[in-house]
């Protein structure tokens, strides 16, 4: 059935639900909301939409319980949690339970559009023809924030940090991408880079450790293609030294490749 | 209390001055009383034997003239109170009181008590026993007599006036009675003396104990209470002076010792609490402006996305969403640097963590030639911490020693010891650069959240981090700079009884970490 609205916004807060329809309205997509999860599960039940924005933070339930709702209900349909700062970890939490990515409160609309439109191209490309499983404890080549991010984490206990299979042809035009300066620090869950496309959408790329950066990929501002043709190796990001490694790496799906 | 302690003193010591001088006094003047009477006896003694000597030839030719005038001119001298000469009767036949020649004694008077003792008459007597000492009536002092028994002997009896028979032992006693005044002024100014040494000893040892009081307890003690008075007023930079030698020196210096931990202390658990009220407070308005942040910054980007040709209006429009795009960051610093990991201790050994950490900036250091020297202890008990937090720390640790070096090339020092001293068992670990140091000014800012000199490249949270995690662990962290010369961090960790001794690598085969 072709859906009535492409995007279902989960969020009790008018101004959110409202900054969310300016961006995406013009961009061409139809938008309807819902304000409790109750009302987000059986909208999203009865109509068939193409992505569901979600809220970590509802009257009724957590945010959490809607997400996992959906996913047993509708295991195809993407989803994109939308939540603030304090509520970054559980977020974070999330993309074990197979959301897509999350768009961080206050956003820019490029950050908003950014997610919305990979998340309704990866879908379109009608997904998962990726040569990638979910790995048993002793095959794990990689761990990933989901599909998110990856992380390969070398025997010296240094990390390097590559794109997701989400995001590889399904950025659009890249224009430019942010990388963070040697020497600082990240969190797990905080942009570790920014790619911007030519249509103006913010492709956030979350950290999946949190340690200091080491080293950047230096080649990718002068060569972006490197994110579409070899993104898990010489596209590589961010090589860093995480400093939380045990206790983190349980927000993470252990990956191998065939 | 400090007048009752000296005062307590003072009245011991005095009492004790008092019994002490009273009985030596009272030794020393009865001695000396009783050599002074031995004194005057003797020389009775002797003027009596004199008077009997030179009357003797006038009592042999029974000329009575001549022994009263020898006895009247002995009688007038000074001291002397009487001479007189009675018989066997007792009666008074020569005396240089003349009222009294004629009278006759009651034997059991003082002068004839001494032979006559118990109804018997003694004819040898030692001179102690010749000898009386009797308080004449009317007259205030004491007097000494001395009587001298007048044997028979051969010019007695054979003589003209046969006024004696042969048979007769004794024939009279000479009694010679001597003024004891002098004496007893004597004793009397002895006396006076002694309780002079006696008021002058107490006054003297007084005024020593008060000083000593005063100097060896009194200052000390005030310089204590002043101490302790700044303290209960908070001051706790306080320091006492230093008190010269003893006890008190030790109690000033564990007072000052005392202070400074507790300030130490204070400051720590001040730092702490902003630290958590700050995580606090964050959580809390995050969670507030998020959503009309979130108004704002759409709103004004879509805006901005649709004046594309409007130059001036866009360029106010920019500067909305920047300024918007700030609040978003220091929102997000603040709930990044309340967001705090789970922490898992373990017994380790720090050398592995620091080589851990140091392996994993090895290009960095190689990068901008950077020497790095490690002076890490053999034998250095385990700690109890959690390998994450504490290779954190080091990271950040090292990562500002790197930022401090910048592009020259220079030296980071790298050293544990184990400091078992003060009684807690500790590690000490110090991580020293030669950066550009921090300025003074800075000191106190530096593990404050938010602090940094590096502008856009800087979070400011590397060391709150490093404060959060040692403060975590019950440990300490202190800094010594100098702008030009490099900067000098140590931590220093408590050594809890350990139970057992993971190895870090251990650890990493836990977390089945892919390569
Ligand atoms: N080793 C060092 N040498 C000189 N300055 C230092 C050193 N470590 C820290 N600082 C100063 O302390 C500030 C705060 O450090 P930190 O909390 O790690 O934040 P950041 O490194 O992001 O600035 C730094 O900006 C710097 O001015
Ligand atoms: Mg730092």
């Amino acid at each position: 059935m072709a859906p009535k609205h492409d995007i279902l916004i989960v969020d009790d807060e008018p101004i959110v639900v409202l900054s969310a329809q300016r961006t995406l309205v013009p961009a061409g997509l139809s938008v309807d909301h819902a304000g409790t999860v109750a009302e987000g599960l059986s909208k999203a039940d009865s109509q068939g939409f193409n992505l569901v924005l979600a809220d970590l933070m509802l009257p009724d339930h957590s945010g959490f319980d809607l997400v996992t709702e959906l996913r047993r209900l509708r295991p195809e349909l993407p989803i994109v949690v939308v939540t603030g700062y304090a509520t970054l970890e559980s977020a974070i939490t999330c993309f074990k339970t197979g959301v897509f990515d999350f768009v961080a409160k206050p956003f820019e609309t490029g950050e908003l559009l950014g997610s919305v439109q990979r998340a309704l191209r990866f879908q379109a490309a009608g997904k998962t023809s990726e040569s990638h499983f979910e790995a048993t404890d002793n095959n794990i080549e990689y761990y990933g924030l989901g599909k998110h991010v990856q992380v390969r984490v070398q025997p010296s206990g240094l990390a390097v940090v590559t794109l997701g299979v989400t995001f590889p042809h399904f950025m659009g035009k890249t224009l430019r991408i942010e990388l963070p300066e040697s020497g600082t620090t990240i969190l797990q869950g905080n942009a570790c880079a920014k790619i911007i496309n030519r249509e103006g959408e913010i492709h956030i790329v979350r950290a999946p450790l949190t340690g200091s950066v080491l080293e950047i990929n230096s080649q990718l501002p002068g060569n972006m293609k490197l994110l579409d043709i070899d993104p898990f190796n010489r596209g590589w990001l961010v090589r860093m030294a995480p400093t939380q490694l045990k206790s983190e790496l349980q927000h993470l799906t252990g990956f191998a490749r065939c | 209390m400090r007048k009752n302690i000296g005062l307590k003193l003072m009245l011991a010591v005095s009492s004790v001055t008092v019994a002490t001088i009273a009985i030596f006094s009272y030794i020393i003047i009865t001695s000396q009383h009783q050599a002074l009477i031995n004194q005057v006896e003797y020389n009775a003694d002797r003027l009596s034997e004199t008077i009997k000597g030179s009357t003797k030839y006038d009592m042999l030719l029974n000329q009575r003239e001549g022994v009263h005038r020898i006895i009247d001119s002995i009688g007038e001298q000074k001291g002397i109170e009487k001479v007189r000469i009675f018989n066997k009767e007792g009666k008074i036949i020569y005396s240089s009181d003349k009222g009294e020649i004629g009278q006759l004694l009651d034997k059991e008077a003082e002068s004839c008590y001494a032979c006559h003792r118990a109804d018997e008459v003694l004819e040898k007597l030692t001179i102690t026993e010749r000898t009386r000492v009797f308080e004449p009536s009317g007259n205030g002092s004491k007097s000494l007599g001395i009587i001298n028994p007048i044997y028979n002997e051969a010019g007695c009896w054979q003589a003209d006036c046969h006024a004696h028979a042969k048979d007769k032992k004794v024939l009279g006693v000479l009694d010679v009675t001597m003024s004891l005044a002098e004496v007893e002024n004597q004793i009397a100014a002895n006396e006076f003396k002694m309780v002079l040494l006696t008021i002058s000893a107490i006054a003297a040892t007084s005024l020593l104990i008060w000083w000593l009081v005063q100097s060896l307890v009194g200052k000390p003690v005030s310089q204590l209470v002043q101490g302790i008075n700044m303290v209960a007023i908070g001051r706790l930079d306080y320091k006492i002076g230093k008190i010269k030698d003893g006890e008190l020196a030790y109690l000033g210096d564990s007072f000052n010792k005392m202070t400074a931990r507790l300030a130490d202390a204070q400051r720590q658990l001040y730092h702490s609490e902003k630290l958590a009220s700050l995580g606090r407070l964050a959580a809390g308005v995050a969670h507030e402006i998020n959503n009309p942040l979130t108004g704002v910054l759409a709103y004004s980007s879509f805006l901005l996305k649709r004046l594309e040709g409007d130059g001036e209006s866009k360029e106010d429009l920019e500067v909305i969403v920047r300024e918007t795009k700030r609040c978003r960051d220091i929102v997000k610093g603040l709930l990044d640097f309340s967001r705090q990991a789970p922490q898992k201790k373990h017994n380790l050994q720090i050398n592995e963590v620091i080589l851990n950490t140091l392996a994993i900036l090895q290009n960095q250091f190689a990068i901008k030639g950077i020497d790095v020297v490690k002076k890490l202890s053999p034998d250095l008990p385990a700690v109890y911490v959690d390998s994450g937090s504490m290779q954190q720390v080091f990271t950040n640790l090292l990562v500002n020693a790197i930022d401090a070096i910048g592009k020259t090339a220079g030296q980071i020092i790298i050293e544990t010891k184990n400091e078992g001293g003060d009684g807690q068992p500790a590690v000490r670990i110090s991580v020293s650069d030669t950066g550009s140091g921090i300025d003074k000014k800075h000191f106190d800012k530096i593990f404050d959240p938010f602090f940094s000199t590096k502008g856009q490249k800087g979070t400011g949270l590397g060391l709150a981090v490093v404060w959060g995690v040692i403060e975590e662990h019950g440990g300490k962290i202190d800094v010594k700079s100098e702008v030009g010369k490099g900067t000098n961090f140590l931590i220093s960790l408590p050594v809890t009884a350990a139970a057992g001794n993971n190895s870090l690598s251990d650890l990493m085969k836990d977390e089945r970490v892919g390569s």
